[in-house]
């Protein structure tokens, strides 16, 4: 199948929207003095980290681009471009960003890329485009290549993946508490999506969602946001950096520099690359599970609750 | 959309954005102004870890804290705070106070203003933290 097919990149047409938005939200928090905070050069360095994405994409765009073409040069089935077929591909594709986002925080080489997303201690609509500049390297593009040999143009395929991108930007903010309840059952919201951004044991690996929630009550990681447990926004270490280069790159040096260190194996190197993040080859590292074990030993009463329903005292 | 539009916008955009930011009061930095201040924003970083020692410079913008696991170093970041294991800390003294290197691409030094006493002080106390390990 070589057809051609164009939908506007519609990322780009959002940009003159995101800064309205931010902009009311800064006013909104400076005025109401409550619904988040902004830290300039945090902002700053989130609105680089956006900047630099979307140049990343007009760089190494081509290379997902023509994998994507080659697989629908391979596949004999075109579903076409009617509505019913961009929703399809729209909601198979959100599935598909749960499990490239799940990864991305469970497997460290991908981990590497996202970490930047949530290297702020502030979660506000700034936060939503400090986007990773080293996606690419990942290789995730192949979590992509099902749907493309189902049938679904490389074309709609990224279009619906940008107003998947484009949904998540309002989600990043504290300004909106919760919305009706019919709403929050289906779709990723504000208050879901803080939780994702936790650093606070309960909420650590919880709500990868991008538009649908329902993918994390589906495969078991949906935490709700618990009303006496404020989130506590960042990294289990955060970083002390407002320099986007080392925003963008420090946790591929973190891994090069694991790599380097003496008497290592190959299957240590490996796993280094792998294995969730915080995992040593010499057992002192934290991983979710332990933090969530400490966690749970110094705070009995939370074991059994959300995010600890698997922890006993 | 066209790059000769797009980027316009951005720059334009990133200018009114900061100066929004600045006129609404969003660059403070942070200080610490007790010790149960620097407390508290250490327990936010390490809660099991409870402070056994904790000096904070006059500035209010940094703090040593000793625990369990040794000397560590908690200073403000704008209006939010990190902290870092000085086992392995570079010191270098300079007009004001000291520069500390780290190992962390993150994180490479931190600045910290310091009367000379308060130098003096910081310095002996790494320094004898960093032979105790070296020792262990």
């Amino acid at each position: 199948m070589t057809d051609m097919l164009i939908y506007p990149k519609v990322t780009d047409y959002a940009v003159p929207f995101f800064i309205l938005a931010i902009l009311i939200e800064i006013a909104w928090i400076t005025f109401k003095k409550r619904g988040g905070r902004y830290e300039t050069r945090d902002a700053m360095t989130s609105l680089f980290m956006g900047v630099g994405s979307v140049v990343s994409g007009i760089l190494l765009g081509f290379i997902a681009w023509n994998f994507f073409m080659f697989l629908w040069w391979l596949t004999p089935i075109n579903l076409g471009a009617s509505v019913l077929v961009v929703v399809i591909c729209f909601v198979l594709d959100d599935l598909r960003y749960y499990w490239v986002h799940r990864f991305g925080h469970r497997v460290r080489w991908v981990w590497a890329s996202h970490v930047n997303h949530h290297s702020s201690q502030h979660y506000n609509l700034t936060t939503a485009l400090r986007q990773t500049w080293t996606g690419t390297f990942t290789l995730m593009m192949v979590v992509r290549a099902p749907l493309i040999l189902l049938g679904f143009h490389p074309a709609m395929v990224l279009f619906v993946g940008g107003v998947n991108l484009i949904y998540q930007f309002w989600i990043h903010t504290e300004a909106i508490d919760k919305m009706p309840r019919w709403f929050e059952a289906v779709m990723n919201t504000p208050s879901h999506h803080r939780v994702h951004h936790g650093r606070n044991p309960r909420y650590l690996d919880a709500n990868y969602a991008g538009v649908f929630i329902i993918w994390d009550k589906m495969f078991g990681t949906f935490v709700p946001e618990v009303e006496d447990e404020k989130v506590d926004y960042g990294l289990i270490h955060n970083i002390g950096t407002f320099n986007p280069i080392r925003v963008a790159f420090h946790e591929w040096v973190a891994i090069w520099r694991d790599w380097r260190q003496p008497g290592l194996t190959w299957k240590d190197r490996w796993n280094y690359a792998v294995k969730p993040p915080g995992w040593r080859h010499d057992d002192k590292g934290g991983s979710t599970e332990l933090l969530k074990r400490r966690h749970v030993a110094r705070n009995p009463e939370v074991a059994g609750t959300p995010g600890f329903e698997d922890y006993k005292a | 959309m066209p790059l000769h539009i797009l980027a316009p916008m951005v720059v334009v955009g990133l200018l009114i954005a900061w100066g929004t930011m600045r006129w609404a009061g969003c660059s403070r930095d942070l200080h610490f102004t007790t010790v149960e201040d620097a407390r508290l924003h250490w327990l936010r970083h390490r809660p099991g870890a409870k402070p056994r020692d904790i000096i904070v410079a006059s500035d209010g913008r940094a703090a040593l804290v000793e625990v369990a696991s040794g000397l560590w170093l908690l200073r403000s970041f704008g209006i939010d705070s990190v902290i870092h294991h000085l086992d392995q800390a570079q010191l270098t003294p300079v007009n004001q106070g000291l520069t500390l290197g780290f190992q962390e691409y993150d994180d490479p030094k931190a600045k910290i203003t310091l009367t000379p006493e308060e130098a003096d002080i910081w310095r002996d106390r790494i320094k004898a933290h960093q032979q105790e390990s070296r020792n262990d």
